[in-house]
């Protein structure tokens, strides 16, 4: 081997290790990305069916709804929901005197929202006291749901925890690596 | 070697700087694939959300429609139904500026259209496909294909729909750099206090006119030779030897006809059950009854005796009566102790003629346009598309075991486990009769009818004089044959609505489910059959108002021709019969007949030996309006007394997949003590019901749960629920069966066919309920929690009916709301609300309530 050809092997060896982090970090990214879309659409949908039975009634079960509806991608399992989950102090909403989901709205570093280390996901519930075009202009606290008869909105907030795969990423988050993906429904109560 | 290599060999220095430029071009390929893919999957997220936000929208407008009957469509975009719809659109994240400026209403026929739409961006021209970023529409009425309510209600149904421009990440470089997704969302607003079209009530009105004998009878008219003993070989329904009475209860019978309490009538007065043009003949061997519930409640209606107004025969007519045993061979004699005038008093089962015979005559609308038309269907347990003589009426892919409405040749199912879907079914000819001997069935297979179909009557010469069973025929026969038949096929499920899931069906055993349906036969057909050979049979008209084409009537048989209506089914005791044997809803024959009739086989086992809180059965809830009626078999059960309004499937809210076929048939009747009346609801799906979620209301009062009594003391805010600590304790993580032993308060345990059959009492104010002695009874198929969950589970036909007993509350009217939800763990629940006027027992119910649900 001659030493320019040599040469030319170094130097596709160095190009290669330029491009390879590059090429990695987009694939993983586009993964990450792709993931983060499909759960916050699974977000979106839980939302969406959290909604619809929660204008039905005041206590009509909203927790089942909320994680009956994200089938595939988040269990119905206690590591999943944590304290949301079946059972779980603040997952079944059937009279007014329990708790509506997470009574702190799924906030991170909430200990009620994100007890376990698996927990993947929460949900909250509050009343919407006045809305407008836009958003709600004034809200109940969490967990508080419109009396029967008050013409008020309810608003079902569903939130996955995402853990990029991509260390890069993961960065952009903070200290601890996590994104909170969000989806909110706001409804009209029926009842 | 390549040109290419040699080239480049030829000149080494060419490849300096090679993987860069393959990198490079790589690189806009890989950048271009990943950025259709991201903008793929945000587009889809974008759709889901505006999705989420018509939904929002189009309810929070109909809960503004609702509760009074639209005449028009809103007026303009300050309507309150249009701000609601705007604002929750935007309030979920698709913010428009409201204004009039695109407001459009247009009348087109009998149709006027509301539509407007509102952009974000001000001087859009209206309906422009570009220059905004959002856009909001509503259309009043939606725009075509309508939903079966919105047809009935067009001004109380809005349509709302959402356009967003959505900027592309990746591929907006490749020159797209927008891309419009679009939602569309339908709410129907039920409107409260409508009156719709049905007949006058009283549970039977018979038109078959007497005469004195044989030789009076007009030509080609059925009629009742008193010179004979009346028998089924005889009750042939053609002039020749003809001996058909227009009201017949076999000895065997012991009809129980329970008519409606007319004081809901404006004044208040007493409704006759039954009303007969021609000679009845009472054979019930315990005694028949004809009861009218006023003053008495429907408890006061039992065998044996007699409360009320009974019956009315027109003048000349006459009552026989024959209530020992074995009376059927012997020549029933006029009932002598019957009052012979209106106003007497009768001392013996037969109680009538207190009021004089009145001409009632009610024709149904039935508006079969736009029906598809759909050739023959003949089932064999295979799958509806296979067994439809074209492909136009297929069932959607998903449902291949499900038949559609539309216009028929004929229907016969020989075999096989089927739904019908709600509409109408028009049918137009005859079914043939099989001629096939081997391999499966071209036609109605009477191979495996036994003795116990002796009582059917299908064709202008009755079953002797016609040569027997071979020469039964119908528009629409319902049985069971000998011949081969598709294998059952389970259903399959993928993600919960995903494209894998698919309902199952077909098989031997025929199981019929048709909820909301109405058969029209055509002049041209003959009537309708099910066999005893059939295993279960579940049928119920569309709940008052819910369908446009027959004027809101709880209509489920219109026959236009001399045929006749045979309802039987099973009665063999078997786990899957149970509880779906009901016919629901109007009956009618034609009032031009000059032959047919109805015939009712009460013996069909609609509950296990009166279990369910009744005392009786209730083969036909509903009215019958026809030439003839005959009831067979043993025990009667006829009952009317919850009137139209109880006879049909109500509004039914559902949410997941489309799951209101599991909500069977529902009726409000009074009982079982003079203070207290019943709602009883039949469930049916492939899942086991989840008794953990089911509650029932009354009123605005708080739910009752089935399951919620069990705790004690009752658990405090925050506290697990349910425990997960001991046996038969509900639970969403811990599914099981219901155990032979149930806890207090709980009674109950395993009934004949090894299902549960649980009551719960409340009777504890603050712990357990509402403390007033009502009861809440399941029996059936049903689990703690979700059959999914359940690995020893078998899935399947399952049934389960649900008994609600509780003190008449005070009142003009009652509104019952039950939910309750499947196995499946897909989120499915049906929400249904009643709304019965409040009499104290059971009235004809004029069954509306301003519910809103969203139907596409």
């Amino acid at each position: 081997m001659s030493p320019k050809q040599r040469r030319r092997r170094a130097q596709a060896l160095v190009e290669t290790a330029l491009i390879l982090p590059v090429l990695v970090l987009l694939m993983l990214g586009s993964a990450d990305l792709g993931r983060a879309f499909y759960l916050k659409l699974e977000m979106s949908g839980a939302s969406r069916a959290g909604m619809r039975m929660a204008v039905l009634g005041g206590v009509v079960d909203i927790g089942n709804a909320v994680r009956s509806e994200p089938n595939s991608a988040i269990p119905n399992t206690a590591s999943a929901w944590g304290s949301m989950a079946p059972g779980g102090t603040n997952a079944d909403c059937t009279s007014n005197t329990q708790h509506c989901g997470d009574p702190t709205g799924c906030r991170p570093g909430s200990a009620s929202a994100w007890g376990g280390v698996d927990q993947q996901a929460c949900f909250a519930v509050r009343t919407c006291l006045t809305w407008a075009n836009g958003g709600c202009a004034g809200y109940s606290a969490w967990g508080v749901r419109p009396n029967a008869g008050a013409d008020q909105a309810v608003e079902v907030f569903v939130v996955y925890r995402f853990l990029p795969a991509t260390p890069l990423i993961a960065n952009f988050a903070g200290g601890t690596g996590t994104f909170y993906l969000t989806a909110q429904t706001l409804g009209l109560q029926l009842y | 070697m390549s040109w290419t290599h040699r080239n480049l060999m030829d000149h080494p220095e060419r490849r300096r700087g090679q993987a860069m430029v393959i990198f490079a071009l790589i690189f806009v390929v890989l950048v271009g694939f990943a950025g259709l893919s991201l903008d793929a999957t945000h587009l889809y997220l974008v759709q889901h959300t505006a999705q989420k936000a018509a939904d929002a929208a189009a309810l929070a407008a109909g809960k503004r429609l609702a509760g009074a009957t639209q005449q028009s469509p809103v007026p303009n975009s300050n309507d309150l139904a249009a701000v609601a719809a705007h604002d929750f659109a935007g309030a979920d994240g698709f913010i428009t500026t409201r204004n009039v400026a695109c407001d459009t209403t247009v009348t087109s026929g009998s149709v006027t259209r509301f539509t407007t739409w509102w952009y974000d961006t001000a001087g859009v021209a209206c309906g422009s496909s570009s220059g905004f970023n959002t856009a909001v529409g509503i259309a009043v009425p939606p725009f075509a294909p309508l939903t079966p309510h919105c047809q009935t209600s067009p001004y109380n149904c809005m349509q709302v729909m959402i356009q967003s421009k959505v900027q592309n990440f990746l591929i907006g470089t490749l020159g797209i750099p927008t891309t419009n997704v679009a939602a569309s969302a339908t709410v129907y607003a039920q409107p409260t206090g409508t009156t719709y079209d049905y007949p006058f009530p009283v549970a039977i009105y018979l038109y078959e006119p007497a005469v004195a004998t044989i030789a009076l009878c007009p030509p080609g008219q059925q009629c009742f030779d008193r010179t004979k003993v009346p028998a089924r070989s005889l009750l042939s329904c053609s002039t020749a030897g003809s001996n058909c009475p227009t009201y017949w209860a076999r000895p065997e019978a012991s009809s129980l006809i329970v008519g409606v309490d007319g004081t809901t009538l404006n004044p208040p007065q007493d409704v006759v059950a039954l009303e007969s043009n021609g000679d009845m003949v009472m054979q019930g061997s315990i005694g028949d009854e004809y009861c009218d519930p006023y003053g008495v409640g429907v408890t006061g209606c039992t065998l044996g005796r007699a409360i009320g107004k009974g019956y009315a025969i027109a003048p000349g007519a006459i009552p026989y009566c024959a209530t020992s045993g074995g009376a059927g061979t012997r020549l029933p004699t006029p009932c002598s102790a019957a009052p012979a005038s209106p106003g007497g008093t009768a001392t013996t089962p037969v109680y009538a003629n207190e009021t004089t015979f009145a001409s009632h005559i009610w024709t149904p609308r039935v508006d079969t346009s736009g029906l598809l038309t759909c050739g023959t269907l003949l089932l064999n347990g295979g799958t509806v598309a296979s067994s439809l003589s074209t492909s136009t009426c297929a069932p959607p892919a998903a449902e291949p075991y499900t038949v559609m409405p539309g216009k028929y040749d004929w229907i016969v199912v020989n075999h096989g486990s089927y739904s019908f879907e709600p509409g109408i079914y028009d049918i137009t000819g005859i079914a043939p009769v099989n001629s096939n001997s081997s391999g499966t069935a071209n036609g109605i297979d009477h191979s495996r009818e036994t003795s116990a179909d002796w009582d059917l009557c299908t064709t202008a010469t009755g079953p002797t004089s016609c040569g027997g069973p071979t020469g039964l025929r119908a528009g629409v026969w319902i049985g069971r044959g000998s011949l081969n038949y598709g294998a059952y096929v389970a259903t399959t499920y993928g993600a919960c609505g995903g494209p894998s899931t698919m309902a199952g069906g077909g098989g031997d055993p025929t199981i019929i489910n048709a909820p909301g349906v109405v058969f029209r036969f055509e002049s041209s057909s003959m009537g309708f059959v099910s066999t005893s050979e059939v295993q279960s049979v579940g049928m119920s008209s569309p709940g008052l108002g819910q369908m446009r084409q027959v004027g809101g009537a709880p209509l489920l048989f219109d026959m236009e021709n001399n045929g006749f209506i045979h309802l039987d089914g099973s009665t063999a005791r078997s786990s899957d019969s149970r509880g779906l044997n009901t016919f629901s809803g109007i009956i009618y024959q034609t009032s031009t007949a000059t032959a047919g009739g109805v015939e009712v086989n009460p013996g069909v086992p609609t509950r296990e030996d009166g279990e369910g809180g009744g005392t009786y059965n209730n083969a036909v809830v509903g009215q019958v309006y026809a030439y003839s009626f005959t009831n067979f078999g043993s025990m009667g059960a006829f009952d009317y007394s919850s009137g139209a309004g109880g006879a049909a499937t109500p509004t039914v809210t559902t949410s997941g997949n489309q799951e209101n076929s599991i909500l069977v048939s529902s009726v409000l009747q009074a009982g079982p003590t003079g203070t207290t009346e019943s709602l009883v609801v039949k469930y049916s799906d492939e899942w086991a019901l989840d008794a953990y979620d089911v509650y029932v209301k009354i009123n605005a009062n708080s739910p009752v749960y089935f399951s919620d009594g069990i705790w004690s003391p009752r658990p405090g805010s925050g506290a697990t629920l349910p425990p997960n600590n001991a046996g038969n304790i509900p639970s969403d993580t811990n599914p099981r069966i219901p155990a032979a032993s149930p806890p207090s308060p709980y009674t109950g345990g395993i009934d004949s066919v090894g299902d549960p059959n649980w009551t719960m009492h409340y009777p504890v104010a603050g712990i357990y309920g509402p403390a007033d002695g009502s009861t809440f009874q399941i029996e059936g198929d049903w689990i703690w929690g979700h059959e999914r969950d359940l690995t020893t589970a078998v899935r399947g036909n399952d049934v389960a009916t649900l008994t609600y007993t509780f003190p008449v509350p005070a009142g003009q009217t009652v509104t019952i709301s039950m939910f309750m939800t499947d196995g499946d763990r897909c989120g499915d629940y049906v929400t249904s609300t009643w709304t019965f006027n409040n009499i104290g027992t059971p009235a004809p119910g004029v069954q509306v309530v301003g519910s809103v649900r969203l139907e596409a």
